[in-house]
């Protein structure tokens, strides 16, 4: 019995373990210059789902939530982040949040450079892909397919969990 | 000597009061930005989304979090609100007498429903004010809100609204003693509340 509890646990430990794994895996384009890591999607349910784990299926589709990742280039010539697309959204936006002086502004970007070498970030209050038109409910566990366009590296798609920050 | 001994005496007594301040809470420092001097409120009426009046002086003896944003606002205002209600749940037994505001600045797409569903996702206690743009602009204009449309022909959006991200809180007297910035931390909002409430009860 307590070698079955055992077990259990270890299993469980494992699965812990290959779940922390998956998490920090970063996602590389087929050449191998662009790599993402750390994404993560904002959940949008219904009714205080977020805060009292109480989801009554309250529809929450036709709202937004944003995406966040770092983007690196191992490579060693600039490219760009053209586009972003995902099933969850009828479109995916890549937006900038400014502070200016309090005042907060969001304004769309056409792309975003990413120079040989270099990381950029995308984070809450910054740069971040605005999911436009949700299809559903995304609730913290959930993955959402997302697909990003890049000038040179071409596409990457990554899956993304859902999680609150 | 007895020059020494006076000396010790006063340093004694200069700790004692020290301590006695600091007892009894003393200049707490506002993690927030410190109105100075505290100002009153400007009272105002606007309905919620579930259709109900919601007066700022009827909230007499809760600490109100003002937040004006929209609902198709994706980065910013879930984050803050996402922090209030993380602050709500972190203040317990206060947590009932802690009111959160959420005031839009897009009322032309934020219908009534659509705050209920956006605004009550992040915590069943949070309301929604909407109201007429005339009664709308008349509360950006008492609180100092700056509201501006900005179009976004590129955008599925059309358009987005530049926004004050700044959090009002009014305590529960109904003044204005500290203002939240959106990049505050949870445990600093919850501290300057907690402040509220303990400065409010005296």
């Amino acid at each position: 019995m307590i070698y079955r509890t055992i077990m259990a646990l270890l299993f469980v430990g494992a699965l812990a373990g290959c779940g922390a794994t998956a998490a920090s895996t970063a996602t590389s384009s087929a050449d191998g210059t662009i790599e993402i890591s750390g994404a993560w999607v904002r959940p949008m349910e219904g009714m205080g789902a977020m805060d009292a784990g109480n989801a009554n299926g309250m529809d929450m589709s036709g709202f937004s939530s944003a995406a966040y990742m770092t983007i690196r280039n191992t490579g060693s010539s600039a490219d760009r982040l053209l586009k972003a697309a995902s099933d969850a959204a009828t479109t995916v936006e890549l937006h900038n949040n400014t502070n200016t002086n309090g005042v907060m502004s969001m304004g769309d970007v056409q792309a975003v450079d990413v120079a040989a070498g270099s990381t950029v970030e995308f984070k809450p209050e910054g740069l971040h892909m605005m999911l436009v038109g949700l299809k559903h409910d995304l609730k913290a566990g959930d993955t959402v397919a997302l697909s990003l366009q890049f000038e040179k590296a071409g596409t990457v798609k990554v899956n993304v969990t859902v999680r609150d920050q | 000597m007895k020059y020494q001994l006076r000396a010790t005496w006063l340093v004694a007594l200069l700790c004692a009061l020290g301590i006695m301040l600091s007892a009894c809470g003393g200049p707490y420092e506002w993690k927030g930005g410190a109105v100075n001097p505290p100002a009153t409120a400007p009272d105002f009426t606007l309905t919620t989304s579930d259709g109900q009046p919601w007066t700022l002086s009827q909230q007499r003896g809760k600490v109100v979090a003002l937040f004006f944003g929209y609902t198709y606002c994706p980065d910013v205002c879930p984050t803050t609100l996402s922090d209030l209600s993380k602050v709500s749940k972190q203040l317990g037994g206060d947590a009932d007498n802690f009111e959160v505001a959420f005031v839009t600045v897009d009322p032309e797409r934020d219908t009534p429903e659509r705050m209920q569903k956006y605004v009550k996702g992040f915590n069943t206690a949070f309301v929604g004010l909407t109201g007429t743009q005339e009664e709308l602009q008349k509360v950006y204009k008492a609180y100092g809100v700056y509201v501006e449309k900005q179009d976004m022909p590129n955008s599925a959006l059309k358009y987005t609204v530049n926004h004050t991200g700044l959090i009002y809180t009014v305590d529960p007297a109904g003044k204005m003693k500290v203002l939240f910035r959106p990049d505050m931390t949870v445990d600093d909002m919850v501290s300057d509340t907690r402040q509220l409430f303990a400065q409010g009860a005296a």
